[in-house]
């Protein structure tokens, strides 16, 4: 799994957190974070990945297990000899010091001359496009601007690593979509290894060099975003992983990983890609595939080919979402772009549905019974 | 535990020791000094030794005697001598002088005691003395929890009502119970419609109007109950005023009565009751009142059935402080108060600073702090969160 | 009709509370030795005996060693206890808390008492530090009250983003959480502060003439001669009540815009 070939700058080894000696938060996590490299923690609330950063930070203490920076163990190292930049949720800016006290009070703790905290702090306030406000005090700024004093005042001593807990949990969708820019522009300027904690999954498909989808205290899966997200190995993935359409049937037959599967007692069979293990005949699997993947239209190399009638139109839009009703498979949704469309469509309406097996997931046995929903 | 709770125990630490040094143990070793009953055995330990094998019956030993006249010669220079005569005087009016007398007659007597003795002393020659002693000789007592509610032994260890004449401590009890009653109900009177009045107001001029509550609050109690000792005296301000308006021709006695303590007391304790049901009164404001009204219901009804309860809570916070403060008062009724007006406090005082009996102190201690946390249970039950008290 | 009648009697309750204490102002100034309205001309010679008497001056002097000492111990002592307590959720803190407010609820006379008792044995009755003591005692719950309830408002990631930055624990208390629960702290030592220089039945018990404060000193003054020097000194001690309860009012406004302007979220 090194990208960089290089060793490791984290190596989370077999780490346990159990809350009042019964409640285990994290469950024999091992993880590693490379050298310069955005990884993201992507679960639901509880999931364990904010544990796991406190853990990181020093906050929380390993019930069992090592965490090793650079190859030496932190357990008995305090938070304020970590050297980690904290980025938090509600931003923790003190809020009896200006926008410039903050950021000079790490540059502080570390004893530098007062000229070095000056041209530090302001070069930094330039980085992070605040200059104009460092005389300001925190509650004189708005959120995004608070978010960034937040994100210089984590940079500005030049830390080993910066750890982010749901750093835009609070700001609205636009500011949200600008500053997950800003900070992946901050990463690649500075190189420096983030560990970013988030329940929004597009962010984490936005911003990652990898992604570890968190449930229940344990990792479902790690991998680029493109890997997560288009070869989920679990259902609980896929169905995080964004939108699904969801199918249970009955494997008809079975070699390697092509599997053909019935839905419907006596109705068709629909071609699948088996996501991992093994399956057998007459076993029960399920079946997800993503509203983007479904055609109107027969396409040539897709081995589900189908007439569905369309149940319901909504304009969304750059695209439409249909729900078509396929006999013997059943409701499915396909999302289908506005700008190819000439034609409109009217529920009542019999159109042409096609998928490539490869793009709809067999997952053996059956899955958690959520709904297929993640946006 | 967790390094973060030990972290917080260290924290707690030195004030937790503190509290336990400088306030639990002294309240505990006040409370065991109660039922202590030590001085008997210290002072006389031989005379002990042989009472206990003697029934109580008729007369003691012949070797009594010797053992007396040796503890007394042995205890002469020491203070036990004086601590055990000053107990069984408790016990018994007069014990302390026969000891003395004893005491006295030894520096000249010739063993054997058991004849030389009675005669010099007459009164060793009844069996009481001796039954005090015996009856004494346990290192724990009831008697100065049986005397703080007017009860005490017969020298033959029964219980009995102490005769009338002394019997003081159950009229204290309730005569502080009671004084503290109307201080309280005068309290609620005087308070609710001054706390109303001043919730109505702007805030601008309720926060000048609650000056004038909050100066005599932070003013302290002793300058407040010297203002009335003044107000009151016979030349003082009030009569000055009431004869020169010919009210009055004679100067009426204020200062030593019951009126006294009552107003003192009351003037004292006021912001007690004010605050809590300011504090109440706004946050509730007025819009209930108008909610009552808009549905038709008149004004004294909106009162009784709308504003009375929702300010209930009020009412109750600054009455319990108002009566667990007064039930402890001393400073007031002590200067303001004649002899017939004191409280319990006077009487622990009293008991420490003059007629040194630490084992009075201790019991009527012990039952001033049952009653008063038997009062703030009762009190919990009733007024959720109850606030911080002042002490007085 | 029911509201002139409430204003009247509101105003008449106000007048009573504040009335007696206006009385001493005018008497303290008299040229007479009778204390009685009207003065018979005004001087400062009760003034002049306060200043220049050494039992005045001790018994004030007093105060204010045993005044301030209290002050700092049991904020110091109550700060970091407040401060512990409201770190975690250890078992018994609702037994701490409650052993810890105790002197507040023990009627004063049982625990002068007390410490007379206890505090003779140990040797530290008739002396200042016993009477410290005592006064901490009864002095720190309500530090622990106030700073109990500014640490409620406090952030404790602001704890944690300190401590990220690099700041060791004392530097991060010293920098960030004590200017932020600053008004708690202050209140608490205002009040610890007024607590000790009023109290007086605990000073009836365990000072003796050499160690007298101003309340006991005016005691005394009381019980065997009344002279009108009291009135001075009374007039003192309600002067500096005013100015405490001013600090305090001005602490309390500054406590709520530092909490009315908390960094919104």
């Amino acid at each position: 799994m090194t990208k960089h070939g290089a060793a490791p700058l984290v190596v989370f080894d077999n780490v346990d957190k159990v809350y009042d000696g019964s409640t285990k938060v994290v469950d024999a996590l091992n993880l590693q974070i490379e050298q310069g490299e955005f990884l993201t923690l992507l679960g639901p609330s509880g999931s364990g990945k904010t544990t796991t950063l406190m853990m990181l930070a020093g906050f929380e203490a390993p019930t069992r297990g090592t965490i090793l920076f650079d190859g030496a163990p932190l357990n008995n190292v305090p938070t304020y000899k970590r050297d980690f930049g904290i980025v938090f949720q509600n931003y923790a800016l003190f809020p009896h010091m200006t926008v410039a006290e903050n950021l000079a009070f790490p540059l502080r703790m570390r004893r530098e001359s007062a000229a070095d905290i000056e041209t530090r702090v302001q070069r930094t306030l330039g980085m992070v496009k605040l200059d104009a406000l460092k005389d300001r005090m925190p509650t004189q700024l708005s959120g995004g601007q608070q978010q960034r004093v937040a994100l210089a005042r984590a940079l500005v001593f030049e830390p080993r690593m910066v750890l982010m807990d749901e750093p835009l949990g609070a700001l609205d969708k636009q500011l949200r979509e600008h500053m997950q820019l800003e900070i992946k522009r901050l990463h690649e300027e500075l190189g420096i290894a983030m560990l970013y904690v988030t329940h929004d999954q597009s962010e984490a498909l936005t911003m990652s060099d990898r992604i570890a989808v968190f449930d229940e205290g344990r990792i479902q899966q790690i991998g680029s975003p493109r890997d997560v997200y288009a070869r989920p190995q679990s259902t609980f993935v896929a169905s995080f992983m964004g939108e699904n359409n969801r199918l249970d049937g009955t494997v008809q037959t079975a070699q390697g990983h092509d599997v053909s599967v019935q839905i419907t007692p006596g109705g068709p069979t629909v071609r699948a890609a088996l996501a991992g293990g093994t399956v057998q005949v007459a076993d029960t699997v399920t079946l997800m595939v993503r509203p983007e993947c479904i055609r109107l239209s027969h396409e040539d190399g897709a081995a589900n080919r189908f007439d569905g009638r369309i149940a319901e139109v909504v304009y969304h839009g750059d695209h439409v979402r249909l729900s078509l009703v396929v006999d013997g498979v059943g409701t499915l949704v396909a999302r289908h772009p506005v700008s190819e469309t000439g034609t409109e469509f009217t529920p009542g309406d019999i159109v042409p549905v096609s998928w490539s097996a490869q793009q709809m997931r067999a997952f053996a046995g059956k899955g958690p019974s959520n709904t297929s929903n993640g946006d | 535990m967790s390094k973060k709770s030990r972290i917080s125990w260290l924290l707690i630490a030195p004030l937790l020791a503190l509290v336990v040094a400088g306030f639990i143990l002294p309240i505990g070793y006040t409370m065991v000094k109660a039922v202590k009953n030590p001085e008997v055995t210290a002072a006389l330990p031989r005379t002990v030794m042989v009472l206990d094998a003697w029934d109580g019956q008729g007369m003691p030993p012949d070797s009594a005697w010797d053992a007396l006249a040796d503890d007394i010669e042995e205890s002469r220079r020491g203070r036990e001598f004086g601590a055990m005569t000053r107990r069984l005087n408790f016990e018994m009016n007069g014990a302390r002088s026969v000891l003395m007398q004893t005491r006295r007659a030894l520096g000249s007597l010739e063993p054997p005691y058991a004849q030389s003795l009675p005669v010099a002393v007459p009164e060793l020659a009844t069996p009481e003395i001796w039954q005090l002693i015996k009856n004494n000789s346990n290192p724990f007592t009831a008697s100065f929890l049986l005397r703080a509610v007017d009860l005490q032994f017969t020298p033959d260890g029964r219980i009995e009502a102490v005769p009338p004449g002394t019997a003081i401590f159950l009229d204290l009890f309730k005569r502080t119970f009671w004084i503290s009653i109307w201080v309280t109900v005068i309290c609620v009177v005087l308070a609710y419609p001054t706390a109303y009045y001043i919730s109505s107001l702007s805030n601008r001029a309720a926060s000048y109007a609650m000056l004038l509550v909050l100066v005599p609050f932070w003013t302290s109690i002793l300058v407040r109950t010297t203002a009335w000792f003044i107000l009151l005296q016979r030349e003082g301000p009030i009569n000055a005023g009431l004869q020169a308006a010919q009210i009055t021709s004679e100067p009426l006695q204020l200062i030593f009565t019951r009126f006294a303590v009552y107003v003192a007391m009351v003037h004292v304790l006021l912001p007690f009751q004010i605050l809590p049901l300011y504090s109440v009164m706004k946050r509730q404001g007025t819009s209930m009142l108008r909610a009552a009204a808009s549905l038709g219901a008149p004004p004294w009804r909106q009162f009784l059935l709308v504003y009375l309860p929702l300010t209930m809570p009020g009412v109750a916070a600054g009455a319990v402080i108002v009566f667990m403060l007064s039930v402890g008062f001393y400073v007031t009724p002590a200067l303001v108060g004649g002899l017939q007006d004191q409280m319990i406090s006077y009487y622990i005082a009293f008991f420490t600073n003059q007629s040194i009996n630490f084992g009075m102190v201790a019991a009527l201690s012990l039952l001033l702090l049952v009653f008063t946390g038997a009062l703030i249970l009762i009190a919990r039950r009733f007024v959720p969160g109850l606030g911080s008290l002042k002490a007085g | 009709m029911t509201r002139i009648f409430v204003t009247v009697f509101a105003w008449a309750v106000l007048f009573f509370l504040v009335a007696p204490l206006l009385v001493i102002f005018p008497l303290s100034f008299s040229s007479g030795e009778i204390l009685t309205l009207p003065v018979p001309g005004y001087s400062l010679r009760w003034y002049e005996d306060f200043f220049l008497t050494e039992r005045w001056l001790d018994a004030t002097k007093n105060s204010f060693i045993v005044g301030i000492a209290t002050m700092i111990i049991a904020t110091v002592l109550g700060t970091t206890a407040a401060y512990g307590i409201n770190l975690t959720n250890f078992r018994g803190k609702t037994v701490v808390l409650a052993l810890l407010s105790l002197p507040m609820v023990v009627p004063l006379i049982v625990t002068a008492a007390s410490m007379y008792l206890a505090f003779s044995v140990v040797g530290l009755a008739n002396s200042l530090w016993g009477l410290i003591v005592a006064h901490t005692i009864i002095a720190t719950p309500y530090v622990l009250i106030t700073v109990l309830a500014s640490l409620q408002t406090f952030d404790p990631n602001l704890m944690r983003g300190a401590l990220s930055l690099g700041a060791r624990p004392v530097t991060a208390f010293r920098e960030v959480v004590l200017p932020l629960i600053m008004p708690g702290v202050a209140a608490g030592a205002i009040f610890a502060f007024a607590t000790s220089f009023d109290e007086l039945v605990i000073a009836i018990f365990i000072t003796s003439p050499g160690e007298f404060t101003l309340p006991r000193q005016m005691f005394a003054g009381l019980r065997e001669f009344i002279s009108p020097t009291i009135t001075a000194a009374a007039v003192i001690m309600i002067l500096l009540s005013f100015i405490l309860l001013f600090i305090s009012e001005a602490v309390r406004r500054r406590g709520e815009r530092l909490t009315a302007g908390k960094v919104k979220q």
